[in-house]
């Protein structure tokens, strides 16, 4: 009897379950709180029943609360010539759970689905467009598709997105045991999630987290999400079989089916770059002459078709058309390399500015955790030399934020290994101001500001030299904002490679750089070396935050004073220590005509807990208002 | 209508004409190879050395006419900067057809490089062009040349073949690089006549001519006699006369971007064909737009425009509804715009023509623009209130300088109500009678009346972007300002409040403020109307200023705008070619009470100023004035007109400096 009640009731709530997946009224307020959008239930299904079939059935249900959450809505997919879309519909319920609407396949708009980036890609996209008429509604979307690629599942990521909270998501896969399944649970603690395995069988299901926002400086959601990286063992794509799970054999099987015979070059060109290098003997001078060559005579164009997603098209065809992607332009450069003695690395990275995305060590997997490439020569007893060869502009052995400091994952004929690349330290990040400027009667100003860039400060500046005049002035207006009135008279600059540093040379003017009030002036002696980044106030900080890398900034700042004013008030001189940096600024007065003004600032790198954030952040205030501090003239 | 704009391209105009050259595809000459900058502009990372493009008709018998667009470029690459020019890509029209669809054919395209003494071609292989769906209706065609270096020259000729012989696309006649010759020809049969329209600050003269085209066709007639069945061909030719026009241009400079451009594409020099009437032999005159007349009378004949505004019974009862009780004549407008706003859910598509039609989307309750409006006018209509469709181009598709039904691409509502016009569009949820979304604030659109006939309206908005700040404050000793903030937003002030923050949590809407100020908190939160669409916004706080007052020894000193003083001006460039477009007149006035901490005195206070822009179009007044206990603080920015030719840019820059310099000045406090 006890057990039949049981069941009862148990039947009675799946029942319910049922119905309430799509009615929006009593969603709890957990959910709702913080949240565009709520994922009511997410289902995926994997079913791989041999090496060379991957089926996916997917559902998902998501009430979508206000209009910042239509974009969560999420109804599309990709597809491509491996993968078929059997099946797909979507329906929407207003939110009292009534259907009032339906959309069948012949409703979804079918087009190529080129990235930004792309010149081609044979991917297509399926979406639908729907107004919706009223919030809060419920759309509903499920697919079923079959690929005979089965070498990437999507990674199962619980928490969608920012403002997106999560009733119920379900992960499955079932898999021949012959091909077997990798997994790797990632930031599982601290949250609602079941995980059931059985032979050949997987289960996850996530329940209940509730809504976050995005917050400045906060780790990328990727990093501290739950994240379930799953991957076949075996895998067959684009014609190749293989296998994931042990770095050094999956390099190895990459180099020989995808790299091996594809740096072959022409006769000539071989004959031309030999001749290039005659009589070198160092092979960092070879490569740089090698380095050279690719940059003046190639250009990045991505096309992606097939096999050609992962594998680079060869030297020789990049050799005839003098362009290529980040596959194709490193394996030219890494064939002309070759060509001249002078060994080198196809080094698989996920690149990206904002924050350093690690390959996962411990998990050996083929797709799915890169998506660049990059090059390195190996030096004896030395860290390698790094080139991205996509770049006509970068530095010999430069990489830039765009693939600095993170896990990347090398190919050799060896095999494969999982290695690090360089980071710029706090001091590396580098920029040096060094200007004369002088304040006439009437409060003009006008001098000369010399600034030298390092690191990643390279990176962010050297580009200018290329761009128009208009666009060069418009940058320093920007950049030294504060000023009323800035013209920029002339501008030079001076770019050395060898030691990544670069140099500007700019002469200004500036009409109302005096504030005038009465017979006073006011007037920031700090004019070209101020910081003007506060991290946004938050009431109740939620995240931890970072600082992704770290830089210096050195001024040092001379200021001729006019004549006929008293000094009426100094700004003060401010020195700060703290764990995030350093922050001094003092103010010399050779003569009473002149000051010297001498700043530093170091923020270094590091993570921190939320805890921290208010205080960083009166740190960074304090740098802004010390900055613009001003010097108060009377004229006499 | 279109005089005021014309004279506007006019300003700055410099004829351009030239000689005719004709180059063969494949003779490039190695001076051209060895050519390191463009002589007539040394910053140009690429040039085009030729263009030759011909627009004629074909007339094939199977199909009818096609018009047929032939392109031949050669481009000189100077910098790497320049190379996005070796990827050329060309939109395709296909209607969502598999047979009546634009197709690009004889592509031909070779890069040269100079190795040596010799000249190296290397030919763009037929693998390495392609083709992506960009949507239903177009298809892309793209290639990128191969071999291109810093030197190269790259050049390529194709031809385009379409079966929507109506409509001649747009020639562009200026890029973003310098042109160096090209020659733009377009020969059009006598059947078919087009008004060929010039936009563009650059002007040039087309040389007109003639010359005479034959059309050979095969007829097939079956005859005989009972017994037998005989099928003769006839063969024959028709002769016509074409029209030919010819654009010859050197040294066309870039066109160089410039920031508060509403759109750029605007001030691109250009040749639009617009149809105006179609006459093939033995049949009658089709007109198609020779005015603006009859702009809008196609347009108004089409089913998806005037036929959607006689279908009413759909809205009977919605209608009586919500004007049950309406007394007067602007109340039933009021409630009519009030319930199709309300109803109604815009799809984001823009569109003069309805997309599901008024009926299927009413009961959708969402549509295009057109199916919101075109109901709008007709329940307006069935109410008993004179209203009429008014077409309008929006602001990202630029000025309608001619007539052409296709400058159009967006229809609002207009009504008259006690001899004034009432315009209505119920797109935005947050729209109302003579507030339209700035999309549609865009120079002048056509009233289209039930006859057909057109007048044009003022489509730039006499409702400002108005905000007040109002604060009460006391400055205490350590330098903390303690006050009590009030702002009012009206008219596209409230209209922008709430497009941008209506959908926002309140706790992010202030951090939001307080990030926006800097170094202040904000506390007691509180906001009226704002969903009460016709009035003004209020917001309440309290705030504290922690970092905008300094004490130094005995003195005090503060610029008495705080946060609110406009720190830098929006015009830092020395000139400018093209208009400021501020989108709506707007208007800032910040009325700021402040009280000084016991024991200080006033020292200096910044003077009053009151400055204007030239015939009126613009104010700026700065009050200080000394209190019992403080001073008080009005300063009124007030910029009557949304868009200023770049002839007065001059003014408006120095205008902007002058208020940035007076808004930032100090007030002086001397302790007693």
């Amino acid at each position: 009897m006890r057990i039949l009640l049981l069941l009862l009731i148990l039947g009675i709530q799946t029942l319910k379950a049922q119905n309430t997946d799509y009615q929006a009224l009593l969603i709890p307020s957990s959910l709702t709180d913080g949240a565009n959008s709520v994922v009511r239930h997410e289902h995926t299904k994997i079913d791989i029943p041999n090496i060379k079939e991957l089926n996916t059935s997917y559902r998902k249900v998501v009430t979508i609360l206000n209009k910042k959450g239509n974009s969560d809505a999420g109804v599309y997919t990709y597809y491509d010539n491996s993968e078929k879309i059997r099946k797909i519909s979507a329906n929407v319920y207003d939110k009292m759970g009534n259907k009032v609407k339906s959309f069948k396949k012949s409703d979804f708009i079918d087009v190529s689905a080129v990235s930004g980036f792309s010149l081609y890609e044979d991917s297509r996209i399926l979406y639908l467009e729907y107004t919706p008429i009223d919030y809060p509604y419920t759309i509903e979307f499920s697919y079923e598709s079959t690929s005979d690629n089965t070498a990437y599942i999507p990674f199962w990521y619980p928490v969608n997105d920012y403002r997106v909270s999560t009733q119920k998501n379900v992960f499955e896969v079932q898999y021949a045991p012959d091909v077997g399944l990798l997994e790797k649970q990632l930031n599982f603690e601290g949250y609602d999630i079941k995980v059931d395995h059985g032979d050949g069988y997987v289960r996850y299901e996530a329940e209940n987290i509730g809504a976050i926002a995005q917050e400045e400086l906060a780790p990328a959601l990727r990093l501290w999400a739950p994240r379930l990286m799953v991957s076949p063992k075996k895998f067959y794509y684009e014609g190749y079989m293989g296998s994931n799970g042990e770095w050094n054999a999956l390099g190895k099987w990459m180099y020989v089916n995808l790299l091996r015979e594809r740096d072959e070059l022409p006769e000539a060109t071989v004959r031309k770059i030999q001749y290039m290098v005659k009589g070198i003997e160092d092979p960092i001078e070879k490569a740089k002459i090698i380095y050279d060559y690719v940059q003046k005579n190639t250009r990045y164009i991505s096309i992606q078709e097939g096999i050609g997603g992962i594998q680079p098209i060869s030297a020789k065809d990049v050799d005839g058309v003098k362009y290529g992607d980040c596959k194709g332009l490193t394996n030219y450069t890494k064939a002309l390399l070759g060509a001249v003695g002078v060994p080198s690395n196809y080094v698989r990275v996920y690149a990206g500015p904002e924050y350093h995305a690690d390959i996962d060590e411990d998990f050996p997997s083929f797709l799915g955790q890169s998506n660049h490439v990059i090059l390195n020569i190996p030096q004896e007893g030395k860290d390698p030399i790094w080139l991205e060869c996509t770049s006509q502009t970068m530095p010999f052995g430069f990489l830039g934020d765009f693939t600095d400091n993170r896990n990347v994952f090398e190919v050799s004929a060896n095999g494969g290994r999982i290695i690090k690349t360089p980071s710029y330290s706090d001091g590396q990040n580098k920029k040096m101001v060094n200007a004369h400027y002088e304040l006439s009667s009437s409060g003009i100003l006008t001098g000369e500001v010399k600034r030298t860039s390092m690191g990643i400060d390279y990176d962010n500046i050297y580009s200018i030299e290329k761009e128009k005049k208009e666009d060069q002035h418009s940058y320093y207006k920007r950049e030294w904002g504060h000023i009323n009135g800035l013209e920029i008279e002339s501008v030079q600059y001076g770019n050395d490679r060898g030691k990544v540093q670069f140099f500007e040379e700019i002469k200004v003017k500036a009409d109302n750089y005096a504030n005038k009030s009465g017979n006073r002036f006011f007037v920031a002696p700090n004019a070209f070396a101020q910081n003007t980044f506060v991290p946004k106030r938050y009431r109740e900080r939620k995240l931890p935050f970072e600082i992704v890398r770290g830089f210096e900034e050195e001024a040092t700042l001379n200021m001729t004073l006019p004549d006929g004013f008293d000094i009426e008030a100094m700004p003060r001189p401010v020195t700060m220590e703290s764990e995030f940096g350093l922050y001094e600024v003092a103010y010399d007065m050779p003569d009473e005509k002149h000051i010297t003004v001498r700043r530093r600032l170091l923020v270094k790198k590091g993570k921190y807990p939320k805890e921290r954030y208010n205080e960083y952040r009166k740190f960074r205030q304090e740098v802004v208002k010390s900055d613009q501090a001003k010097l108060v003239l009377v004229r006499i | 209508m279109p005089q005021k704009i014309i004279t506007l391209c006019l300003l700055f105009s410099i004829i351009f004409h030239g000689q005719a050259q004709d180059v063969k595809f494949g003779k490039v000459s190695e001076e051209a190879l060895r050519e390191t900058t463009y002589p007539a502009d040394s910053t140009a990372a690429a040039a085009v050395l030729y263009r030759k493009v011909r627009v004629y008709y074909q007339y094939v018998q199977s199909q009818g006419f096609q018009l047929k667009t032939e392109v031949h470029e050669r481009i000189k690459m100077y910098k790497k900067e320049g190379f996005d020019y070796a990827t050329k890509t060309e939109k395709l029209y296909t209607g969502g057809s598999k047979s009546d669809k634009e197709r690009l054919s004889g592509l031909k395209a070779v890069t040269y490089n100079l190795k040596g003494p010799r000249v190296e071609e290397t030919k763009l292989k037929g693998s390495q062009t392609f083709t992506k769906e960009l949507s239903k209706y177009y298809d892309e065609i793209s290639f990128t040349m191969p071999n291109v270096t810093e030197g190269s020259i790259i050049e390529y000729m194709y031809n385009i073949s379409s079966p929507y012989y109506t409509t001649i696309d747009e020639i562009v006649l200026q890029y973003d690089i310098p042109i160096k010759y090209q020659n733009v020809m377009v020969s059009i049969p006598e059947y078919f006549v087009f008004a060929p329209k010039i936009k563009g600050y650059l002007t040039f003269q087309p040389q007109k001519s003639t010359k005479q085209g034959r059309i050979n066709y095969q007829n097939k007639s079956r005859g005989g006699g009972n017994l037998t069945v005989t099928t003769t061909y006839q063969t024959g030719s028709v002769s016509f006369t074409e029209n030919v026009s010819e654009v010859i241009m050197e040294n066309v400079p870039a066109l160089v971007q410039e920031p508060y451009v509403n759109n750029m594409d605007n001030y691109r020099s250009a040749v639009n064909y617009e149809l105006q009437y179609v006459k093939l032999p033995n049949s009658p005159i089709e007109s198609y737009t020779t005015n603006w007349q009859e702009v809008a009378k196609k347009i108004y004949d089409s089913d998806n425009f005037g036929r959607q505004l006689e279908q009413r019974r759909y809205f009977k009862d919605a209608l009586a509804q919500a004007t049950q009780g309406a007394t007067s004549e602007k109340e039933k407008i009021f409630r009519i715009f009030d319930l199709v706003r309300n109803h109604m859910n815009w799809n984001s598509y823009y569109g003069k023509y309805t997309d599901l039609g008024v009926k299927k989307a009413f009961n959708e309750k969402a549509g295009n623009v057109a199916d919101i409006n075109l109901m709008l006018v007709a329940m307006l209509n069935e109410a008993g209130i004179t209203s009429n469709p008014v077409l309008v181009s929006t602001r990202d598709n630029g000025v309608p300088l001619f007539p052409t039904r296709e400058g159009f691409n967006y229809v609002v509502a207009s009504a008259k109500v006690g001899g004034q016009t009432v315009l209505m569009d119920a797109s935005n949820k947050f729209a109302l009678p003579n507030l339209l979304p700035t999309r549609a604030l865009n120079w002048t659109g056509l009233l289209i009346g039930e006859d057909g006939m057109s007048t044009p309206i003022n489509m730039q908005s006499q409702i400002s972007a108005a905000t007040t700040k109002q604060m009460i404050g006391d400055i205490s000793l350590d330098g903390t300002v303690n006050g009590q903030m009030r702002t009012t937003y009206s008219g596209y002030g409230a209209y922008m409040f709430r497009n941008n923050h209506f959908d926002q949590e309140e706790a992010s809407y202030i951090e939001g403020i307080e990030n926006e100020m800097g170094a202040v908190e904000v506390d007691g939160y509180s906001i009226e109307h704002k969903g009460d669409l016709g009035k003004d916004i209020r917001e309440s706080y309290k705030i504290t200023i922690a970092d905008m007052v300094d004490v130094i020894g005995d003195k005090i000193y503060f610029n008495p705008l705080f946060f609110e003083s406009q720190g830098e001006s929006p015009f830092k460039l020395d000139e400018r070619k093209y208009p400021v477009d501020f989108v709506t007149p707007w208007e800032d006035k910040l009325q700021f009470m402040i009280k000084f901490p016991e024991g200080y005195s006033l020292e200096s206070k910044p003077e009053n100023v009151k400055f204007s822009l030239p015939n009126g179009a613009g104010q700026f007044t700065y009050m200080a004035s000394e209190t019992a206990t403080g001073l008080q603080i009005m300063s009124v920015v007030k910029i009557n007109q949304a868009i200023f030719p770049a002839t007065q840019y001059a003014a408006l820059k120095e205008f902007f400096k002058k208020l940035v310099e007076k808004q930032n000045e100090k007030v002086v406090l001397t302790k007693m």
